[in-house]
């Protein structure tokens, strides 16, 4: 079931396009990224999808309803975390959690969200003072208060630290599995890969791949390395399953290849041979790699 | 209805918790009141009323302009800048309420600062009060409802806080020393007189000054149409301008 439909999506601001003509659908219960560089038209894309501001041209269902007419009726089943928002000052947590469940008919309880997000302790805090892993962990509450079936979430771990980063991962699956879908956008490789159910690589608000992560790496036709320091000969590794070629370079032999056996066949025919062998290093392809393919620019985190 | 109350409710709280603003804004009057009673005293002349007698509702007139052009169109601008207006635009929340909330905050607390105003001036100086409660707080509540409407245009038409802070200050401060607050638009050259009757405040203190001196509601009636016109004139441009981002 299609939750959020796009249609040849454009957006305009005055001369400058920031999408054009981006087409996707999000299905229920997944988690969906929409993973591309700075300026890439993800904000936008976030902003038209949830009504936040008017679309130039294309079509944009969520819900079955549309943003711009029905935000209303569509507020009160979806959740958003924007970027760089901040709250009024001086205000405490359990009051700004307070103030965004009395704009719902049936919100979930703030108490019980706080403190699965390990923000208990900080109910009576100032939001000013919390840090930044925590601050993005109360913009999730909020999204949560709405108990809502669609959750947004404008590039969530940017400016947290890595323990941080990994601690709102986490909160970002327990979200699929509680049945919600998910839709984030993301500058960080890593986290589209670990994340995200199917992916939306976009630049230049265009879109330049759609699909699982898995099918983007294969299909992207990007050989995976295999360097392994032997006296061996390549030929060994002729004929494996997945090896396109394999070259000897300075007490080194390179493999390039692909596939599910790659690797593994890779190493048995190492030991097959009796050769004596060091070091292995093994380069998955990954989206950066896709990104430089697709679009000849590199991906400049 | 219960988004505004929640939200005034909360805003209310804020305020206090930032005490320098607070007492600023609730004590600006009476200390007006009390530097110039200071140097002038309240004894009556030939017409009956000392020199507070005349100035309280231009104390009055101060206080609203300060919460109305200052304190209102910053708050607002400030929670536009921060993206804090954005946020609740994502909700069911009626982002209306958010603006109303403020509007009544600062009106409770401009009413905060009278009353203490009215009460200092009554113990210390004996104001002599021979008008009508209701006209006053009618005239009072006129008064309010046009300069706030200023204040909100201000945050609507003008995008960044520093710049709405630089147009707030060159509003207020005229209205200040020509609306009549300070010195009365009679004693006034005519160019400055002219440039006194382009203020709303003008005839907003001009209004209070007829309720406090007993006049009958009749004779305001310039001045009403002229606060009405202004509130609704600002309101209009103002909802149809106002910009969440």
């Amino acid at each position: 079931m299609k939750v959020i439909e796009v249609e040849d999506l454009r957006k305009d601001y005055g001369n400058k396009v920031a999408v054009d003509g981006i087409s996707f659908d999000v299905r229920k219960g997944e988690i969906f990224g929409m993973l591309g560089p700075n300026g890439a038209g993800k904000s936008t894309t976030i902003e038209c999808l949830t009504g936040l501001k008017p679309r130039t041209g294309g079509k944009v269902k969520l819900l079955g309803l549309d943003p711009e007419r029905d935000r209303k009726a569509l507020y009160r089943r979806i959740g958003v975390q924007l970027q760089e928002t901040s709250y009024q000052d001086h205000v405490k947590v359990a009051e700004i959690c307070r103030l965004f469940a009395s704009f719902y008919r049936k919100p979930l309880a703030s108490e019980s969200l706080l403190k699965r997000f390990g923000l208990d302790g900080r109910k009576n805090a100032a939001v000013q003072s919390l840090s930044g892993g925590q601050r993005q962990r109360l913009s999730i509450v909020l999204a949560l208060i709405a108990n809502p079936e669609v959750v947004f979430l404008d590039e969530l771990t940017t400016g947290l630290d890595p323990q941080a980063r990994r601690a709102i991962w986490a909160c970002v699956r327990d979200l699929k599995d509680e049945g919600r879908t998910v839709f984030l956008t993301t500058h960080f490789m890593e986290e589209a890969e670990l994340l995200c159910d199917r992916l939306c690589i976009v630049n230049g608000g265009k879109v330049v791949a759609l699909d699982t992560v898995s099918s983007i790496l294969v299909g992207s036709g990007i050989d995976s390395v295999v360097t392994v320091e032997t006296p061996a000969s390549p030929e060994i590794f002729h004929g494996l399953s997945g090896v396109k070629r394999a070259d000897a370079k300075d007490g080194r032999i390179v493999v390039h290849g692909s596939g599910r056996r790659f690797l593994g066949g890779i190493v048995q025919a190492l030991e097959a041979s009796g050769a004596d062998y060091g070091e292995l290093s093994y380069k998955k392809p990954n989206l950066e790699d896709v990104f430089l393919s697709m679009t000849g620019t590199s991906f400049v985190q | 209805m219960t988004q505004v109350i929640a939200f005034t409710m909360l805003e209310t709280a804020l305020y206090t918790r930032n005490p320098v603003k607070l007492i600023s804004l609730i004590g600006i009057p009476v200390i007006l009141l009390v530097l110039m009673g200071g140097i002038y005293g309240n004894v009556p002349d030939a017409s009956g009323f000392g020199m507070i007698d005349r100035s309280l509702t231009g104390y009055i007139g101060m206080a609203v302009a300060f919460a109305g052009l200052m304190s209102l169109p910053l708050t607002l601008c400030q929670y536009r800048e921060r993206k804090i207006l954005k946020r609740f635009r994502a909700t069911p929340a009626n982002p209306a309420s958010i603006l109303a909330s403020q509007l009544i905050v600062n009106l409770f607390i401009t009413l905060a600062g009278v009353l203490l105003l009215l009460v200092v001036g009554k113990i210390v100086y004996h104001v002599r009060f021979p008008g009508n409660w209701g006209f006053l707080v009618l005239a009072f509540l006129l008064c309010s409802a046009a300069v706030f409407a200023l204040g909100f245009l201000i945050a609507s038409l003008v995008r960044d806080t520093k710049t709405a802070n630089a147009v707030s200050f060159v509003l207020y401060f005229p209205m200040l020393m020509l609306s009549g607050a300070t010195i009365p638009v009679n004693a006034m050259p005519s160019a400055m007189a002219n440039v006194s009757k382009a203020l709303p405040l003008t005839y907003g203190i001009d209004l209070m000054k007829l309720a406090w001196t007993g006049a009958p509601v009749a004779k305001g009636f310039s001045d009403l149409v002229v606060l009405a016109g202004v509130f609704l004139g600002c309101s209009a441009i103002s909802a149809l301008t106002f910009r969440w981002e």
